[in-house]
C-alpha cells in the first residue's frame, strides 16, 4: 500500500482519463449528428489514439495542476462540448474543439506544463484542423499543383493510346475538353493520407528514416492515385460517356480510387517498416511510443 | 499561480475571440465544408470539379484507421509474446 498522497493521486489520475474519456465520447457523439463525415471520422481517430496514448503512459501522467488549472481546464472542456452539441451545423471552428478539450484536460491534470508533457497527444487532436483540408488552404495550394496534375493525367492517358494533351489546367481531346479545378488537384486525397501517416508515427515506433519516408510516401501515392483518377474521367469524356464520367466522378468509382489510395499506402508503408527496422533499444523491455 | 491563470485565461479567451471569426470564414464558404465543389459541374460536357462526395471517400479514411488500429494491435500482442 502506498501514502494516502499517492493513492490519492492515483485516484485522481484516474478520474482524470475517466473525464478524458466522457469528453471524448461526447464530442464524438455530437460530431455525428453533423453532416461532416470526414471531420468525424478524423476527430474520432484522433481522439481514440490520443487516449490509447495516455492509457500507454499509465502512472507518467501526474495529476499535479492547482484549483485554478483544474477550474479553467474543466471550462474550457465543458465549452467544447457545449459548442459542438449546440451546433446546428458544421462550421470550421469545429476543427478546433478536440484539441481545445484535450488542453483543457491536460491543463486539468498537470497544468500549463501539461501542455507540454501531452504535446503528441495534443499534436494528434490537431488532426480535425488539417483533414478535410480547409477550402482557403487547398485553393491556395492548388494552384501549384493542378498543372502537374493534369500534366499527369495527361501523360497516363498518351501512354495508354488516347489522343489527349495538357493545356495548363485544361486536358484537351479532338472534341471535348476536362477543366482540372483545385478540387480535383488530388491535395484532398493527400490531406486525407497525412491524417493516416501521423497516426503511423503517433502509434508505431518510427526512426528519422521512416518518419520522413511515410510522410514523403503520402504526398506521392495520394498525388498519383488522383491523377489516374483525372485520366479515367478524361477517357470518359473523349468517349462521351456520361454514365461512365459519372461513375469514377461521384459513384461507386470514386470510392474505389479512395480505398485504392489507403490500400497502396498502407501497403507501402508496410514495407517501410520491413525494410527500415529502427535498431533495437539498448537494454530492458522495447518501448513502443516515442 | 498568476503565471497559471494568465495562461489558462488566454486559452479560453483565444476560443472565445475566435470562435466567431473562424464561423464566419466558414460560411464564406455557403456553409459547406470539405470537397463540395464537386456538386457545382457548370453543366458543360467534361468541366469537372471536384473529388467525390464526402460519404465516399470517407470509407478510405476508416479503412486506412481500421488497418492501422489492427497493425497496432498486432505489434502490441508480438511484444507481448516476446516478453
Amino acid at each position: 500500500m502506498g501514502s494516502p498522497q499517492a493513492v490519492a493521486a492515483s485516484a485522481l489520475q484516474r478520474w482524470l482519463f475517466a473525464a478524458a474519456i466522457a469528453v471524448a465520447a461526447g464530442q464524438v457523439v455530437f460530431g455525428s449528428r453533423l453532416p461532416a463525415e470526414e471531420y468525424w471520422v478524423t476527430m474520432t481517430a484522433a481522439w481514440t489514439a490520443a487516449l490509447f496514448l495516455v492509457w500507454q503512459r499509465g502512472s507518467e501522467t501526474v495529476a499535479t495542476a492547482g484549483a485554478t488549472s483544474r477550474v479553467l481546464g474543466a471550462v474550457a472542456a465543458i465549452v467544447t462540448l457545449v459548442s459542438l452539441g449546440a451546433a446546428p451545423a458544421y462550421h470550421t471552428v469545429d476543427r478546433v474543439l478536440p484539441v481545445a478539450a484535450g488542453a483543457g484536460i491536460a491543463l486539468a491534470a498537470s497544468g500549463p506544463r501539461g501542455w507540454w508533457r501531452h504535446r503528441r497527444e495534443l499534436l494528434l487532436l490537431t488532426l480535425p484542423l488539417m483533414n478535410p483540408l480547409p477550402n482557403r488552404v487547398r485553393d491556395g495550394l492548388a494552384p501549384s499543383i493542378q498543372p502537374l496534375t493534369t500534366w499527369c493525367a495527361m501523360s497516363i492517358d498518351r501512354a495508354a493510346g488516347f489522343p489527349i494533351t495538357a493545356d495548363g489546367n485544361v486536358l484537351r481531346m479532338p472534341n471535348e475538353s476536362l477543366n482540372v479545378v483545385s478540387g480535383c488537384s488530388g491535395l484532398q486525397g493527400i490531406a486525407r493520407l497525412w491524417v493516416l501517416a501521423a497516426l503511423v508515427v503517433a502509434l508505431f515506433e518510427t526512426s528519422a528514416r521512416q518518419k520522413i519516408a511515410l510522410f514523403a510516401s503520402a504526398i506521392l501515392i495520394g498525388f498519383l492515385v488522383n491523377a489516374a483518377r483525372i485520366a479515367v474521367l478524361a477517357v470518359a469524356v473523349l468517349r462521351g460517356e456520361n454514365a461512365m464520367f459519372e461513375y469514377w466522378h461521384v459513384g461507386l468509382g470514386a470510392t474505389l480510387f479512395t480505398l485504392a489510395s489507403t490500400t497502396v499506402a498502407c501497403l507501402a508503408w508496410w514495407q517501410i517498416f520491413r525494410r527500415w527496422r529502427p535498431p533495437p533499444p539498448e537494454g530492458g523491455a522495447p518501448c513502443l511510443v516515442h | 499561480m498568476i503565471r497559471q491563470l494568465v495562461i489558462s485565461s488566454s486559452m479560453v479567451a483565444l476560443m472565445a475571440l475566435g470562435a466567431p471569426s473562424l464561423a464566419r470564414a466558414d460560411q464564406d464558404k455557403s456553409g459547406e465544408h470539405g470537397n463540395r465543389d464537386d456538386r457545382d459541374r457548370s453543366g458543360e460536357h467534361g468541366e469537372h470539379h471536384g473529388d467525390a462526395p464526402e460519404p465516399l471517400t470517407v470509407i478510405g479514411l476508416a479503412l486506412g484507421v481500421g488497418a492501422i488500429a489492427v497493425g497496432r494491435w498486432a505489434v502490441g500482442r508480438k511484444s507481448t509474446r516476446k516478453r
